[in-house]
């Protein structure tokens, strides 16, 4: 019967099969959802990117663009002795600001995680909120604290503490390190809590089962686990704050200046788009090899406590 | 045991006082804005010296500010449109299907979150300079597409990923075409995603000073325009009121955005854990 | 054979490097209620899922009532299904959820309603069809889920361990209803589970897969007393395994050398003389007696379980390495009561309770 009936069976017909291939390549079908965001992703940002390292091997004349192949640029970024110390003064102003962001956000996110068992959702509203508002406004509002008639002068003269206004408040990488740490407090909170909160809570209880106290439970544990979250948190801090431009340039003054600034000379002011097209590239390759080497060190030392 | 429990509640109101004091560092600083937006004053200074609202009122009829808040909002809502129109189908793909270098993509798509906006807003000027491509509020938009999208992605794929992918199946199977299943099925479910990215994505745009900075050329988005005013000390009450206003705006927005997402996932998730 | 409503032609699926189905044939007839059984990643999901248009074979060919389907999407399929966690749509209620597949039918609004309804009635859930999804017990989402796939009139029912989220005694309910649906409704069901009771006491037949293959395909009855190979004797059921080897052939009953249990009689071709076989037995098979009887093995009772109707013995024979199961129903008052550990019994078989595998 079966033998039979084969002829009678209908098979699909050529045409359906270009459309039957794309059908069963679930491959095809995921890369068709996805080709629009590839190519703006493309087009707006690794194309750019890479326009951008081409022009740091170019050269401005003048007013001419001159596009013969040259290291000029990067000789003038890494020979000019203040393109160096503004590179190094980001990085020491960049990881200040990361170390005590993570410091100050591992307490908070533990405490929503651990601690907190009804108002969650408020809690992170409450963290979230600022993440989400004007950068630029809670930058300004560091100027208006920090300011020589600011908040805090003016507040604490009106208390008849100081008579003359402090003048080491504004205008130095200390004000810049404050403001950051404040502006990019949010981002550090985030990755930490999620961490946080996949950790099976049985783990912590079979720990203490087999007798560690608290304290050893949350370096034997706790921390161990929730590192990811912690390094997660730490490279998106200090990547995008090496790069800042807004800081600085409301609160840092002339000590407090940093790379992104003189970038921004460049295309504005200056008008030399090759040279600030060096100092990005080389700052963002230096920023990316200290960042993957810090990692990769943090990772080492965790795998060998273990 | 015991021991133990007594310990715990002391060890948590030690906590709880540090996130009170953290919340404090994190709302305070910003506060002084709305609070000496009232203060009948040209100085931001103590002692406060009394009660005003005319800085409301001379943002109310500036022209310039009306200018660079409608700028402020055809990006806005340009950018959030599209960001989350492509994130759609985009966190789709990334949930749904199995992808070769799919940890790449999402790679790429992430990008511009590890890159400072100083290089994509430099990067993306060198690019439209070189193919002729005039600044305006639509290259903006551009911009803002490219740091909009990682969060779109962000918010739309934690929804995907928390319903049942059988849900959709099931559709198929009871006689309704990919499109018509989109539509009857992952769409309600997803809705709730689909409007807190597009609320988040405006915020983000909204707020985006640098980028449109290089992007914009001579139009001023809100950001732009209180960047130039703050050279001007006699222009700051003016921004103060200005960015309390934003402020205010801006944390409405994002309770609901953030109460629409965490609700929807709630009430969508309920029904799928096993019977 | 009879005619092969659903026919699985030599499907194969492989999922990278792992083959989920490993060259499926089999035909399934109509209106029978067909079972895929076996340990949970033996392929028989990814089988059904083909069979749904979910998943496409990556060889072979899949026919319903004649027709290749194997490149037709889910959606123009004539099977429908149940789905493990029965995908209750959360956003629409329970009358929305069952009417779903019926929107394309373009039914007159008077229609429509009556096919819901008589769906319904025919779950027992008259009166709930405004009942949001997550207003429902577990059971009834089954029944919905069931009901929703139904109401399209499909010419085949998938379900896919639909009983497996419920508890015990709700799960045996839904067993003899599912049953008596099939029969009422007289459309073909291919039932995915692990169990295999639930299995045995379903099915019309049931196919047993292992690793992606097909191992057998029989009646339960057959199943369970004829296996045709050790993985299957074990999956079904408890099984005692003996070696031997085949020591004389004469007109379809073989003599089999079996070591420490001497020369057993049996009934079996296609064996040579010098063949090695398994010699299965049934636990509940094998007598248990104090007083010796002819060809009857002597053991030592090493372990029992008293489980009410009956009862479970461990006996240890001398130069077997695994001990031998016996189960005896306890018919008297006292029943085998009295045997504990370590008294010496003998166990004895009829030939026809042997079944003879090759290894």
């Amino acid at each position: 019967m079966a033998v039979g009936s084969a002829g009678e069976r209908q098979t699909p017909g050529i045409a359906a099969w270009p459309r039957m291939l794309y059908r069963r390549s679930e491959t095809l079908r995921g890369y068709t959802l996805l080709s629009p965001t590839m190519v703006i992703m493309l087009l707006a940002l690794a194309a750019p990117m890479a326009l951008l390292a081409l022009y740091s091997f170019w050269s401005q004349e003048g007013y001419v663009l001159s596009t013969h192949f040259t290291l000029d640029q990067y000789g003038t970024t890494f020979g000019r002795d203040t393109y160096r110390a503004l590179f190094y003064r980001s990085i020491a102003i960049s990881s200040v600001v990361t170390l005590v962001t993570v410091l100050l956000a591992y307490p908070m996110a533990y405490f929503v995680a651990f601690r907190v068992q009804k108002s969650k959702f408020l809690w992170l509203i409450l963290l979230t909120i600022p993440f989400w508002t004007s950068y630029l406004l809670r930058v300004f509002a560091w100027k208006i604290i920090l300011g020589y008639d600011g908040v805090i002068n003016s507040g604490l003269m009106s208390l008849g503490i100081i008579h003359e206004p402090l003048e080491f408040l504004l205008y130095n990488p200390f004000a810049v390190v404050i403001t950051l740490a404040h502006a990019w407090a949010a981002f550090a909170i985030l990755p930490i809590y999620v961490s946080l909160e996949k950790i099976d809570r049985s783990l912590l209880e079979a720990a203490a089962d087999l007798g560690d106290g608290a304290i050893r439970r949350f370096f034997r544990i706790t921390l161990p686990l929730s590192l990811p979250g912690v390094i997660g948190a730490a490279v998106l801090i200090f990547v995008p704050t090496t790069g800042d431009y807004v800081s600085p340039a409301l609160v840092g003054g002339s000590e407090g200046v940093m790379i992104a600034n003189i970038i921004e000379v460049q295309f504005t002011k200056v008008g030399d788009w090759p040279l600030g097209a060096a100092v990005a590239i080389a700052s963002m390759a230096a920023v990316g090899i200290i960042t993957l080497l810090t990692v990769q060190a943090l990772r080492a030392a965790v795998a060998r406590v273990k | 045991m015991s021991a133990r429990r007594t310990q715990r509640p002391r060890k948590g109101r030690g906590l709880l006082a540090y996130a009170i004091l953290y919340l404090a560092f994190l709302y305070v600083p910003v506060m002084f804005l709305p609070l000496f937006s009232f203060n009948n004053s040209m100085f931001i200074a103590f002692p406060l010296s009394g009660f005003t609202t005319q800085w409301y009122a001379q943002v109310w009829v500036d022209s310039a500010v009306q200018q660079a808040l409608w700028n402020s909002l055809k990006v806005g809502i340009t950018a959030a449109l599209v960001s989350t129109i492509l994130a759609v189908p985009a966190a789709k793909a990334l949930t749904r299907y199995r992808l070769p270098g799919d940890a790449s993509i999402l790679g790429l798509i992430s990008l511009s979150l590890f890159v400072p906006e100083i290089v994509l807003g430099i990067s993306l000027l060198i690019l439209l300079n070189a193919v002729a491509i005039p600044l305006s509020l639509m290259t903006v938009v551009l911009g803002h597409v490219v740091i909009c999208i990682p969060f779109a992605i962000t918010v739309l794929m934690s929804r995907m990923e928390g319903f049942d992918k059988s849900l959709e199946e099931a559709s198929l199977d009871l006689g309704e075409s990919g499109w018509m299943t989109f539509w009857r099925v992952t769409f309600p479910l997803v809705l709730p995603a689909i409007i807190s990215s597009l609320l988040l994505t405006f915020m983000v745009s909204f707020d985006d000073f640098l980028i449109a900075y290089f992007l914009a050329g001579t139009d001023a988005t809100l950001p732009i325009y209180i960047w130039g005013q703050l050279r001007f000390p006699y222009k700051l009450p003016t921004v103060l009121a200005l960015g309390a206003l934003i402020l205010m705006a801006s944390t409405v927005l994002v309770v609901f955005a953030e109460f629409v997402r965490s609700h929807g996932i709630e009430k969508g998730k309920r029904p799928m854990v096993g019977a | 054979m009879s005619e092969a409503y659903i026919h699985i032609d030599r499907v194969t699926k492989r999922f990278g490097a792992v083959t989920a189905v490993d060259a499926a044939d089999l035909k399934i007839r109509r209106g029978e209620f067909f079972s895929l059984l076996g340990p949970s990643g033996c392929g028989k999901t990814t089988l059904l899922r083909m069979i749904a248009g979910f998943d496409f074979p990556t060889d072979g060919e899949i026919f319903i009532d004649n027709n290749a389907v194997t490149a037709i999407p889910p959606n123009r399929r004539p099977s429908n299904m149940v789905f493990q966690s029965y995908a209750i749509f959360p956003h629409l209620n329970v009358f929305d959820n069952i009417a779903y597949g019926l929107r394309k039918l373009r039914l007159p609004r008077a229609e429509l309603t009556a096919r819901v309804e008589e769906a319904l009635a025919m779950i027992k859930l008259s009166g709930f069809g405004m009942r949001r999804a997550d207003e429902l017990s577990g059971g009834q989402r089954q029944r919905v889920a069931l009901a929703r796939a139904l109401v399209r009139r499909p010419k085949v029912l998938l379900l896919d361990e639909p009983l497996g989220a419920l508890d015990k005694r709700l799960r045996e309910a839904m067993q003899i209803e599912l049953r008596q649906l099939q029969k009422n409704v007289g459309i073909t069901f291919v039932f995915v589970t692990h169990d295999q009771e639930e299995a045995l006491s379903m099915s019309d037949r049931i196919a047993v897969m292992s690793n992606g293959k097909v191992l057998q395909v029989a009646e339960p009855r057959t199943l369970y007393e004829q296996p045709n190979c050790r993985e299957v004797a074990d999956f079904i059921g408890t099984m005692n395994f003996f070696e031997g080897t085949v020591s004389g052939v004469q007109n379809g009953r073989i003599a089999i050398d079996a070591g420490p249990l001497g020369t057993l009689q049996a009934t079996a071709d296609s064996f040579a003389s010098g063949a090695s076989v398994l010699i299965a037995v049934r636990p509940e098979k094998i007598s248990l007696s104090l007083a010796k009887i002819d060809s009857s093995v002597a053991g030592k009772i090493s372990a029992s379980a008293y489980l009410g109707e009956r009862s479970h013995f461990n006996v240890i024979v001398e130069g077997l390495q695994e001990p031998v199961s016996v189960a005896t129903q306890n018919v008297g008052r006292m029943g085998s009561a009295g045997l504990s550990g370590g008294e010496t019994v003998y166990l004895s078989w009829p030939a026809e309770a042997m079944v003879i595998l090759p290894i």
